[in-house]
């Protein structure tokens, strides 16, 4: 019984770092391109989650307000209304929070009336970006 | 050290070994493939930017009832909701609640003008 030569040794890892360094490789790839979808399904669901707040308020709306660049505010039926904030990244419902990584909710008034609700969560290429139009119809 | 395990590989022996291993090198491709087709179609169903206008509710009661907006890709007139004029009174006859599916409806009776 010979064994194996330093050389052959010296073969057999040299192979086997070229293999793991492929798969590492491999693996690196794919793992990026699934954590790049974890992170867009994130902020897509943040900002449906907000959206789907904003619409049950805004069916019962009687009027829409802009308190600051960052505070909306939604008069319902009989004079109550819902104030929506941003805290941090956190977007609050009347103190509650309805969504939890929201990187931009910023309210504009348009010329006609109307109100324009952006909504953004996310960043880089897994920004997501909602925009919602009230009382207008300007594009 | 035996006389086989000292004359190395037969040409079978090498040709099975190479064979082995061009299949797990042509299944792993696959798979590696079939994954960046599926994380690219779940990446171009995820739609990352929208502009939607809100349309309320177009039936009578219904946006006092917090019958949620409709969002629309285009812009769409607000509706007519035709609402009597005068006081209007609405009596709760029955509410039936399910747990599976979580729902709530109501059966009631409107009097007035």
């Amino acid at each position: 019984m010979r064994g194996f030569t330093l050389l052959e040794l010296a073969a057999a890892t040299l192979l086997v770092t070229v293999l793991a360094l492929v798969t590492g490789a491999a693996h690196r790839a794919t793992a990026g391109a699934t954590i790049a979808l974890r992170d867009r399904a994130r902020a897509v669901t943040e900002v449906r989650a907000a959206v789907e707040w904003l619409r049950q308020d805004l069916g019962g709306a009687r009027g829409v307000h802009r308190h600051a660049s960052e505070t909306l505010s939604i008069a319902g039926v009989g004079g109550a209304s819902v104030l929506y904030r941003r805290d941090g990244r956190r977007l609050l419902r009347e103190g509650i929070a309805v969504a939890l990584e929201i990187a931009a909710f910023e309210i504009t008034a348009l010329p006609g009336g109307g109100t324009r609700i952006g909504l953004a969560a996310g960043s880089g290429d897994s920004r997501c970006e909602m925009t919602l139009l009230w009382g207008s119809d300007a594009p | 050290m035996s006389r086989r395990s000292a004359r190395g590989f037969t040409l079978l022996e090498v040709e099975v070994a190479m064979l082995v291993l061009m299949l797990t090198v042509l299944m792993v491709t696959r798979l590696l493939a079939s994954h960046e087709r599926l994380v690219a179609g779940l990446a171009r169903d995820a739609r990352i930017g929208a502009t939607l206008h809100v349309v309320p509710p177009a039936a009578p009661y219904e946006d006092v009832a917090g019958v949620p907006a409709s969002l629309s890709a285009t812009a769409v007139p607000p509706p007519k909701v035709a609402r009597p004029k005068g006081r209007r009174t609405l009596t709760v006859l029955a509410v039936v609640r399910t747990l599976s599916p979580p729902a709530a409806a109501a059966t009631v009776e409107v009097a007035g003008p």
